[in-house]
């Protein structure tokens, strides 16, 4: 510790500085609560719905749809739960001594590369499940020919629009965390800027 | 906001805006990273315990909401090239050699801070602050021999630094 009389620290102290805008940091307040509020609301309202409309609509499926349609719900309340778990330690604010919070944050980095990779491979995922699933309908003539084949088209047509282009958007994310995740080491060890 | 809160955060206003020097050469920036760090700590305050001192706790806060920001602005440069402003107004213009001198030190030492590794950079700025071996140790998370050995040489350098001017 150096005292008052050290030429670094009053040098130090003598910086023209900025002054936080006070109004400004309640609104963002209440605009970050609004937006947390939002994203647990869709956590929750895109595992229900779903659930909601197979259970609506059961009487309709025939069980191998049914059974499908379960499945990849349920497996899809897991991903959502690994995803959370993933982002337990996404605070906006940190008291834990530095070096914890550097640990944290390199961590989280790498969950969020990890959530990044997995929404890319969800798109050939998506893709080998509906070539099963309509493989399936086509071997046991639950649709006739020609109206399985204007579903496929459908299908098909949407699958090859969304698909490439959440391949690019979590493309994109995972370069940007790898990139993160690269400037925080960078900064561990000092000399950029 | 709360009344004693908002009363903490304008006491510690400079202290704050320092932090967020130590972090961001760029004017834009600098000014959203002084909003987060102020937001993190109001937030924050409102844990406090008072196993430490408020600054020491406010430091802590503050530091590592800036390294979190610094991370995720990964793709922005950490220099003034791209500001359209090309500087902030300083309130008063140095008009003596003394005060030109001044200036400029400042302006060599925070370039020099901003090079330093993250432990280095907030061990001394820390110390700048007026925090001891015990409390900068405690928000380090390191031992206070080690916060000395760091502090030692990052002096050194800073005082380098200013010493070319």
């Amino acid at each position: 510790m150096y005292d008052n009389q050290d030429p670094l620290s009053q040098l130090w102290q003598r910086q023209e500085m900025l002054q936080p805008d006070f109004t400004q940091v309640s609104k963002k307040w209440r605009k970050v609560r609004f937006k947390q509020r939002c994203y647990v609301a869709l956590d929750f309202f895109s595992l229900v719905i779903p659930f909601a409309i197979i259970w609506i609509k059961a009487d309709q499926l025939d069980i191998f749809t049914l059974t499908l349609a379960l499945s990849v719900m349920s497996l899809s309340v897991v991903v959502v739960i690994y995803i959370t778990w993933l982002r337990r330690f996404s605070l906006s604010w940190s008291n834990v001594p530095t070096d914890q919070h550097i640990q944290r944050l390199q961590k989280q980095i790498q969950n969020n590369i990890k959530i990044a990779t997995l929404s890319l491979h969800s798109v050939w995922f998506v893709v080998v499940m509906f070539i099963v699933f309509y493989g399936v309908l086509y071997f046991f003539e639950v649709f006739p020919v020609d109206k399985l084949m204007r579903k496929v088209l459908v299908v098909a047509a949407i699958n090859t629009v969304a698909m490439p282009c959440i391949w690019i958007w979590a493309a994109r994310r995972k370069k940007r965390f790898c990139n993160e995740l690269a400037e925080l080491n960078q900064l561990l060890k000092g000399t950029k800027n | 906001m709360s009344k004693d809160f908002s009363q903490v955060l304008q006491e510690h206003a400079a202290l704050l805006g320092r932090v967020a020097a130590t972090y961001e050469a760029n004017f834009h920036m600098r000014q959203e990273l002084l909003q987060e760090i102020t937001l993190a700590v109001w937030q924050a305050l409102d844990k406090f315990k008072g196993d430490s001192s408020v600054k020491t706790y406010i430091l802590r806060v503050a530091h590592n909401k800036a390294i979190t920001h610094v991370a995720y602005h990964a793709k922005q440069p950490r220099n003034d090239s791209y500001c359209e402003m090309a500087s902030p107004e300083p309130s008063h213009r140095p008009s003596t050699d003394e005060q030109i001198d001044q200036q400029q030190q400042i302006q060599l030492m925070l370039a020099q801070v901003r090079k330093m590794p993250i432990q280095a950079r907030q061990v001394v700025t820390m110390s700048m602050e007026g925090l001891s071996y015990d409390e900068i140790a405690d928000a380090c998370g390191i031992s206070p021999s080690n916060a000395g050995v760091v502090l030692n040489r990052a002096r050194k350098v800073l005082m380098e630094s200013i010493q070319h001017v």
